[in-house]
Formats: structure tokens, sequence, C-alpha cells
């Protein structure tokens, strides 16, 4: 051995002293993590950040108590030496319980500060955490586990600091037993009930306080409306009003009095009765006394503004009834004015109207005197105003004067004459009516001589109403003469258009027979509608021309019956509108007929069209061959469509037979049609569904079958199976696909 | 041929570029895809606009992979035209085999030998196709195979094409990303549709009428015994409708299809539309008769050239088995009709009977799919590899690849 071995030796030696001595240390000791201020601290990142989130927000709410943190693992240490080591090494308070999870073993272990450092509480902890964390551990549901665990450690290290609470408390309570056997229980009672009344001294003192103040107010404001009431009464200008509306005054002196003298006086009482209750310390009542006694004032307060009101518009009405007998008195002149100059200008003496207005002056007067005397107002007011408006009437009557004079010697005279003239010209005219109209003029020339002395007597009012009536019966005879003018103007106008009624009447039957006959030899004209119409049309021709006879030979009568003629022109006139009104609908009808073959001949065209298209359809898609349904029901579409052209070729056309055989057609063809649509899709989409799914065969016999067996059912020219059995081989093709996938992914 | 592999036609023709993909399923073919583009660049059935092609094969090929969601690589491509000419050929060889039994070596070599004639440098050979094989002076053979014998002869047809056609073909078939599997004469594999045995041997003759020629081609005693091709198709048509009604040819091929009728007698003055003018917003209305006015002397006028094609190349009188007729023009209404009428002979229209694709003008398409298989021996040509979609890789599961290409399979699978 040399010394280089030996040098080898020896440094191999200290080098495993100091390994063994180290490792421990160094190499071995658990990795704690750094201490940081979170209650959850995740250093494995097992939880979610909202599961930690929600955690430490349950965590807050029971102070810094409880720190969890979450490791990979535990080792090398044992779970309680790794927990309370990390307690430790956190420098956690003696109130704190760190959890620690190991995310390796999934093992939740614990450490309790010195507060809480008794086996009771380990024993509790444990318990707590194989109850409620050990099941969600399982689940790997870490978060709720965590917190149900925190949850109920905390409850259980409530309960027992309550059960010591209790026991601190049980103590107080009997020192507080020792010290009350010292004071006896009369003093207690004694000083309870002084306390009452010290309570109940303050509580009065406060109440009385209240109530005097209110009543003081309430006292000072009586005195401001008694100071009130006081002025009212004896201001100056208010004692020469209350002179000026007499005995409107009387009523208000009476309210007055019963504000100062009655309810002033119990508001007094009231307030003395308050003061009473307060002295005896009834508050309650002292308050609903000053409340009554409040709502007297309040009344009286009320009624006092009425009363100024009130005397506001008395002294109003007294300046406009001066107005409105000034006026008055103004219209009484004027009449007077205005009457002496009719008298002396018509040299008539106007009696009636006279008498009226020395009524109106008497009443003037009377009332210029009852002014004087202090009237009432209001009755003072509407007395005028009636009188006003009786002046204003008499005034009118007088200014009529003239024109009722000029109306009766001149107006109503010349329309006497006018009508007269007019009924002459009426007569004269030949014109005739039941009523004879002869007589008017002369029977109201009458009753317009009767209108003179009225006039002359002043009674404006019955000349007014029997002028009226004369020109009543003036526009009255007026009407009934027009009325028969139109009469027979409108029986001459239906007279004149009837005839060319009638006469257009008979064209449009013979129009219309020609056209029938016409129609008649192109068509087979079976409905009847058009010829019923025909006869009734003759028919009808023949009874109008008859009635028309008879109205025409009623109005040319010496005494022509213009109504009766003009009744049955009318009936004649509806008639023939009624009957005209129905050649439309007969026209149509026709046009019909000529419409129908045009329409008809282009349906058969189209159908014929179809049909042909719909073949030769058939034979651009190089079906293997046609059905035999199909084939027939070519047939049959084509021998529907040539029995209608068997009859489209017939004179006169069968029409109705048309119609019902192109129905028919019609359905044959769009029968064919859409079988031949059907033939061509089924064969088209089962020729692509093969052709995609061909490449399966191979790999699927069932696929296979079913092709084939498609195949041989378009062959055999069942499109419609055959697509039936490509589209199960399609859907089958994608579900063996779709297992092979899955296989697949087993695998 | 294994139990289900796929073969993909390309159908060059001058109105559609058609690419139809065929899963030979337990021998039987089933049409899984179809693309079909507007073709650009082909007129009169040749190709003009090698740019144009391709893009409408891409277009066509793009679709009928979308369609079955898979990769198309290779395909087998028809071929026609007034180039081709057919030649009799003969070859001879000595059965290889120890045992004198004949495989599918010897007659590969019969067919080499007889492919050793003298051509022409401008042409190429296209195809050879045996009439019979003679086995020790045994003749009217079709399949030697298994049989004994010391020489083995071939009798049959040579097809040669014009160099420059067939470069352009293939030009634009690999410049649109695929690999010709297979270059094979369009009437021969239309006929493995359209006709039957019978007919061949009787005596048919085969009209593919296609948008810009008419390929007249003469089957007897089985075998295709001469073709030729008329410039004239529904084009013509379409012309005569926009000169007749005055109208652009996109509108006149859509009247065409929609209302087209090639014999008056069908069609009817019923049937009503509306045309718009050139050189006008106004539109005219026309009936079908109008129209079939115009259609019915220009296909009248076809068969007539296909009567006398025939009779320039030596057929006189009737033909046994009649005419068949097929390509997109046979689809319209009254040409059957108008071809008995004209032609004088038995008439028939031939549509692939296969789902999916049941119309004359996929007769070339799905005809080059059955002839690709009657001529390649499938089992040995990995078919299902000209396929990188997941038959594909399915297939290459089954042989045994790793386990990372296994889960990429898995899981193209199911995405």
């Amino acid at each position: 051995m040399n010394r280089i071995d030996i040098i080898h030796k020896i440094g191999f030696a200290f080098v495993l002293f100091m390994f063994l001595t180290l490792t421990p240390y160094g190499v071995i000791a658990a990795p704690f993590p750094e201490a940081k201020e979170k209650l959850i601290q995740d250093e494995a990142d097992l939880l979610d950040e909202t599961v930690i989130r929600d955690l430490s927000e349950q965590l807050q709410a029971y102070g810094e108590t409880y720190k969890i943190v979450i490791v990979e693992s535990f080792s090398p240490l044992s779970d309680t030496d790794y927990a309370r080591s990390l307690f430790d090494h956190f420098e956690l308070g003696e109130q704190s319980i760190l959890f620690v999870l190991s995310a390796e073993s999934n093992t939740l272990a614990f450490a309790a500060g010195s507060s809480y450092d008794s086996d009771e509480v380990n024993e509790m902890i444990g318990d707590k955490i194989e109850h409620y964390f050990d099941p969600y551990a399982l689940q790997q549901e870490y978060g709720r586990g965590i917190l149900l665990t925190v949850q109920q450690v905390h409850e259980g290290l409530a309960v027992s600091g309550e059960r010591t609470g209790v026991s601190v408390s049980a103590e107080t309570g009997v020192q507080e037993d020792s010290s009350a056997t010292s004071l006896p229980w009369w003093l207690m009672l004694l000083f309870v009930i002084l306390a009452g009344l010290i309570i109940y001294a303050v509580y009065s003192f406060i109440q009385r306080r209240r109530l005097l103040q209110e009543i003081d107010q309430v006292d000072e404001w009586k005195e401001q409306l008694n100071q009130k009431l006081l002025d009212f009464q004896s201001h100056p200008e208010n004692k020469q009003r209350f002179q000026q509306i007499g005995k409107a005054y009387a009523s208000m002196k009476k309210e007055l009095d019963r504000m100062s003298g009655t309810d002033l006086s119990e508001v007094e009482v009231l307030l003395v009765d308050a003061e009473d209750y307060c002295d005896r310390l009834r508050y309650r009542k002292g308050w609903a006394a000053l409340q009554q006694a409040e709502d007297i004032l309040q009344q009286i307060e009320t009624n006092l503004e009425a009363l100024y009101r009130k005397l506001e518009k008395s002294t109003n009405l007294l300046e406009k009834n001066v107005t409105l007998l000034e006026e008055a008195q103004q219209v009484y002149a004027t009449c007077e004015r205005l009457l002496s100059e009719y008298r002396f200008t018509y040299s008539q003496s106007f009696h009636e109207l006279k008498d009226r207005l020395n009524q109106l002056g008497e009443r003037v007067e009377s009332l210029n005197n009852r002014e004087s005397e202090g009237e009432d107002p209001d009755s003072q007011y509407e007395v005028l105003n009636h009188l006003l408006q009786s002046a204003e009437q008499l005034k009118k009557d007088i200014q009529d004067i003239p024109a009722i004079r000029k109306e009766l010697e001149e107006g109503i005279m010349r329309d006497i004459q006018q009508l007269h003239d007019d009924i002459s010209t009426f007569y004269e005219q030949g014109f005739h009516h039941d009523e004879d109209f002869k007589e008017v003029p002369g029977t109201l020339h009458e009753t317009l001589h009767t209108l003179r002395p009225l006039f002359e007597e002043g009674k404006m009012a019955d000349v007014r109403e029997r002028m009226t009536s004369i020109r009543d019966t003036i526009e009255h005879v007026y009407d009934l003469m027009e009325e028969a003018v139109s009469l027979k103007k409108e029986t001459e106008a239906y007279q004149k258009s009837l005839r060319t009624k009638l006469r257009q009447l008979a064209e449009e039957k013979e129009k219309l027979e020609q056209q029938v006959e016409l129609l008649s030899h192109h068509y087979n004209m079976d409905g009847q509608d058009v010829k019923e119409y025909l006869e009734e049309v003759a028919t009808a021709s023949e009874k109008l021309e008859e009635q028309y006879h008879q109205a025409e030979k009623w109005s040319q009568e010496e005494k022509p019956d213009f109504e009766q003629a003009l009744r049955l022109y009318r009936e004649i006139h509806e008639q023939i509108e009624n009957v005209l009104g129905r050649k439309e609908a007969m026209l149509e009808e026709l046009n019909r007929w000529q419409g129908g073959e045009e329409q008809a001949r282009e349906t058969w065209k189209q159908l014929n069209a179809s049909l042909v298209k719909a073949r030769q359809t058939c034979r651009r898609h190089n079906l293997p061959g046609i059905p035999e349904e199909l084939r027939n029901s070519f047939l049959i579409a084509r021998s529907a469509l040539d029995e209608v052209k068997k009859y489209l070729n017939e004179s006169p056309l069968p029409m109705n037979k048309i119609e019902h055989y192109l129905e028919e057609a019609r359905e044959r063809v769009e029968s064919y049609v859409k079988g031949v649509e059907q033939a061509i899709f089924h064969s088209e989409e089962t020729e692509k569904i093969i052709q995609m799914t061909n490449r399966y065969r191979s790999r699927y016999p069932e696929i296979e079958d079913l092709l084939l067996k498609s195949e041989e059912a378009f062959r055999s020219l069942q499109y419609e199976e055959a697509y039936r059995l490509a589209r199960e081989a399609q859907e089958r093709v994608g579900k063996l696909a779709g297992s092979n996938k899955k296989k697949w992914l087993k695998k | 041929m294994s139990s289900n592999e796929y073969i993909v036609s390309l159908d060059i023709g001058t109105s559609k570029v058609r690419v139809i993909i065929g899963e030979i399923n337990n021998g039987s073919i089933n049409i899984i895809g179809v693309g079909s583009a507007d073709s650009h660049g082909i007129k009169k059935g040749a190709i003009v606009d090698i740019d144009q092609t391709v893009q409408s094969i891409r277009e066509a090929v793009d679709q009928a992979e979308r369609m079955v969601d898979v990769t198309i690589d290779e395909v087998v491509v028809g071929i026609t035209g007034n180039h081709i000419e057919l030649q009799p050929t003969q070859g001879v060889v000595a059965v290889s085999n120890e045992d004198r039994e004949i495989g599918d070596e010897d007659i590969d070599r019969v067919m080499q030998a007889s492919k050793v004639v003298a051509i022409p440098p401008e042409r190429e050979i296209i195809d050879v196709v045996p009439r019979e094989f003679v086995v020790d002076g045994l003749g009217g053979i079709r399949d030697p195979r298994g049989m004994i014998g010391v020489r083995l002869e071939m009798m049959g047809t040579i097809i040669t094409g014009s160099k420059t056609v067939i470069h352009n073909l293939l030009r634009c078939v690999n410049r649109a990303g695929l690999t010709i599997m297979g270059l094979y004469l369009q009437p021969l594999a239309s006929s493995q549709i359209a006709l039957s045995d019978d007919e061949k041997n009787m005596g048919v003759v085969l009209v593919d009428i296609g948008k810009g020629i008419t390929t007249v081609s003469l089957f007897e005693q089985g075998i295709l015994a001469a073709t030729s091709v008329l410039p004239v198709g529904g084009e013509y048509i379409t012309n005569d409708i926009a000169i007749g009604l005055r109208t652009e040819t996109g509108i006149a091929e859509q009247l065409q299809q929609k209302y087209g009728c090639a014999l008056i007698d069908e069609a009817t003055e019923d049937e009503v539309f509306k045309v718009k003018r050139i050189g006008s917003d106004l539109e005219k209305e026309f009936t079908q008769v109008d129209l079939a006015s115009i259609i019915e002397p220009r296909v009248a006028e076809i068969f007539n050239l296909v009567d006398d094609e025939v009779s320039r190349l030596g057929y006189q009188g009737e033909i046994p088995g009649g005419y068949v007729i097929t390509g997109g023009v046979a689809s319209m209404p009254g040409v059957l009709e108008l071809a008995r009428e004209e032609l004088q002979s038995s008439v028939r229209v031939a549509v692939p009977d296969y789902i999916g694709v049941r119309s004359p003008s996929f007769t070339n398409g799905v005809g080059l799919i059955k002839y690709a298989i009657s001529k390649l021996s499938l089992q040995q040509s990995n078919a299902s590899q000209n396929l990188s979609g997941s038959s594909s890789r399915r297939t290459d599961r089954d042989k045994g690849s790793g386990m990372i290409e296994r889960v990429k399979n898995w899981f193209s699978e199911f995405i």
C-alpha cells in the first residue's frame, strides 16, 4: 500500500463521514415551504384558485386561528411530526391550529398551539378529520373536506370554551349572592320605588311644561282672534260698508257676536279646564281640551275670513247695483224719447207700449228709493237685473216699430201678391195639387188687415207672431206647389227615360238572342241560365210595356195622377234595372263558354306537354326500364288526354264533358308525372348510394348482402325498394364505421 | 386476382374527361367512384392543348379521389382516332417449360414475338390482340394456359398508332401526376361492355358517337376487324342548334341536353322553351319540334356517314349483329328510332350495366376497366398499389408492416 492509496482511503473515509453526519440535516431533512401571509398555502397546486378563494373567505370568518398548508409529501417525517415541525417552522401563535394536507397520501395532519394542546382537543380534532375530511379526500374533494373539518373543529372548540365560560359565570353568581345578602330586600324595593317616582316626576315635569306652553300659545291665539274680531267691527272702512249693505250686515253681526261671545268664551273655559287637568296630572284630558280649543279657534278664524269675503262681495254688489240702476234709467229715458218720437211720427198712440214704459218708470223710481233704505245687495241685484232686461225688451219693441210698420205696409203685402201671382201661374201651367191654393192669398190679406189695429195699439209681440204665421203659410204653399211641380217633372223624366230603357231592353234581348244562337252552333250549351234569362226578358218586356202605357195614360188625363204614375214608373224602372243588371252575369256566362274552350285547349296542351316531357325525362335518365305501373299510368293518362281531344274536336263542343274529362286527365297526368319523378329520384339516389357504399362491400358482408338486394330490386325496376335497401346499407355503414372507431378508441 | 383491388380508368373525351374507379370484388366490378370534368384542350378527340388537358384530368381525378378518399396513382387509358391502324401479326415460340406445360411466360413470349414486325418509325405498337393460339398445329385455341405442347403460335392483330398522338397522351397523363398502367384501344375496351360475345362472333358494328368524333368499329368472328373515326359528333349538332336558333354554343348545348330529340315525330309542339338570341337581349320562344327539326337531319347525316364508312371498310349489305350505338349522343331521345330508320338494320343502345354509371357516355370508361381486368394478370401485378389510400395501407399492414406504420394506418382510418 503506497501513500497515494492511503490518501485515497483517508479521503474516502472523510467523505463517508461527512455523508453520514450531514445527510439528516442537509439531504434527508424535509423541505418545509416558506411561511406566507395567506391562510391557505397550496404548495402542491392541488386546489383550484376558486376553491382556495372560497375557502379563504370562509376561514377569514374564524379569525386567524386556522392555517391550511398543502404539501406534496410529509416524507420523510410522519404526518404528526411534519405538522408539528411546520407549526414550529411557521412560528404560529398559541391560539393557532395548523392543518397540513399531503397531496401524495391524501392525509390531513394538524398541530395546535399551546392553548389547545390538550388530549381532549387533540382527540376531538383527530375525530373530526376522520369523520369530515377523509370521506371527501377519497372523492378528491379536498376543499370541501377541509372546510367541513375546520367548521367542525371550530364548533367543537367553541363548545369546549363555552363550557369553561359557564363555570366562570356560575362562580360570579355565587359571589353576587354572597354580596346580596348584605342588603335587605325592603331597601332594594325602596330603591326601586324611589327610582320609579323620580322617573314619573321627570315625565310629569316635562308633560306639564309642554302643556302649559301650549295653553299659553292657544291663549295668545285666542287673544289675537278676539282683537281681529274687534278690528273687523270697529274699522272705519268696514263701518261704512256695514251701513251700505244694510240688512246684510245684520246676519254678519249675528255671526260676529256668536264668535266673540260664545266661541271665544268656550275657548276660555277649555283653557281653564286644560290647566285644571294639568294641575291634576291628567295630561291626556288636558291635551284633549286644548285640542278642542284649537279646533274652535281654527273655526273662528275660518269664519272670520268668510265674513271678510262676504263683506267684500256685498260691497262690490252694491257698486254693481248702482251701475245697473243707472243703465235702467238710461234705457228708460231712451225708450221714452223714442216712443214719443214714433207716436208723433206715425200719429199713433201705442197704448200698450206707453203702459209698459210707465210701469218701467215706476219700478225704476221705486228701486231708487229702496236702495236708499239699505236693501240686501243680492236681492237688489236680481231685481235690477230683471228690470234692465225688461227695459231692453221694451226698447227693442219700440225700436222695431218702423221695421214692423214697413213690413206691414210693404213686405208682407208684396209677398202675398207674389204668392197670388205664382198660384195663378201654377194653375195656368197645368200643375195640379189636391189642396186648393186659390183662396190662400185672400185669407192672408184678411189676416193682414187684423194686424193694423194691433200695431196701432202697440202690441208688438202679437203683431210679430201673426206676421210669422202669414210667412209660414206662404212658405207652406210654396212647398206644396214645388212638390207638385217636382212630381210632374219627375214623372215626365221617368216617362222619357223609361221609353229609352224599354227600347234598350228590347235591343239587349235581341243581342243576347243572337249571341246565344251563335254560341249554340259552336257549343253544346247544356246550361239553362241564359235561355231562362232570355224568356224572362221577353215576358218582362211585354209586361213593362203595358205598365208604361198605363202610367202614361194616368199622367195625360185631364186631372193627371202624377203620383200614381210616378209610382208605377219607378216600379217599371226598378224591374228594368233588375233585368238589365243580370245581363252582365249572362254575358259572363257566355264568355265563360268561350273562355272555357280556350282554357280547356290550353290546359290540354300543357298536360300533353307534361306527359311527353315526363316520358322523355324517363328516357334521358337511362333508367334500366320503366316499371309496369308507370307504363300503365302513362297509357291511362294518354287515353284520358285522347278522350279530351276527341271531345274538343266535336262540334258543338260539349264543354261540360270536356271540363269533366279534362279534370280526370289532369289527375292522371299528374299521377304519371309524380310517378316518373319518384322513379327517377329513387333510381338516381339508389345509384349514388350504391356507388358511395360499394367500397364497404368487401369489408362488411352484410353491406354486400344489402347492396346486392338493392341492385336486384333496382334491376327488377323496384326503385323504391332498391332505394330503401340502399339507404339501409348506407346507415349500416355509418354505424359500422362508428363502432370501429369506438373499438379503436378503446384500444 | 386478389379478393378486392382497384382499377382506375381515364377516358379523355372531347366533351368530358372521366375518371372511374372500379373495385374488383371476387371477380365482379363495383364502381366506387366517378370523377368528371369539362374537357378543355381536346378537339375532335385529339389533344390540342396539353396544359388545358392536364388541368381537366386533374379536376376529374381530384373529384374521384374526394369521392372515394384515395389517392390515384395509376390509370388505364383509352386511345382512338384516325391514326390507329390494325395489322395482322403472327408469333411463334418454343414452350420453355421442361414439362411442356404452357404457362404465362410462354404466352408473354409469343405475344412479344408477334410484335416483332416492321412498322414505320412514326408509329408505335399500342397493343396486340390475339385472335387464336395454335399449339403444335392445333388451332382455334383461345387460352393455351396449362396445355401441353412444344410449339406455341399466336395469330392476332397488332394495333399501332401515331407516335406523336401517343406521346401527347402519355405526356398529359404523366403531367397530371399519374402513371399509365395500360394503354388500350378504345373500341376494344368499349366492346367489353357494349357488345356480347355472340354479337362479336356474328358481326356487329359498334358506333360510339361522342361530342367531337364518331368511332365506327367492326367486330367479326369475335375480333375487331376494322375501326375508323368520323370527324362528326354531338358538337356538330350543337353547332347546328346554335346557328339555327341564333344562340350561343353553351346555350345550344344545354338545350340539346334538356330538350333535344333526334326524331321530329317523337318531339312535341307543346314543349316550349325560350332562347336568348345572339346580339340581343330578347328571348325567342321555340318548341321541341323546332329543335328536333335541326337535330334530326344532322343525326341522320351521322348515321348515313356511319353507313358509308361501314361500306368503305368492306362490309356491304346487312350486318348480322346489327349496330350498337353508344356514347353521349346515344342518350338523346329518338336517336335509336332514327338509327333504325337510317341504317335499316337492327340497332340498340349500349348502356353499361353498372350502378352509378348507367349512361352510354360511361361505356368507354367502364369498358377500359373491364378490358384492363381481362388483359392484366392482376394476381401478379399488385393492382392495389396504384392506390395509396386506406385499402393500400390495409394491404401493407397485411404484409406485416411495422408497428408505427400500423398505428398510422389505424389513426388514418378514423380521421
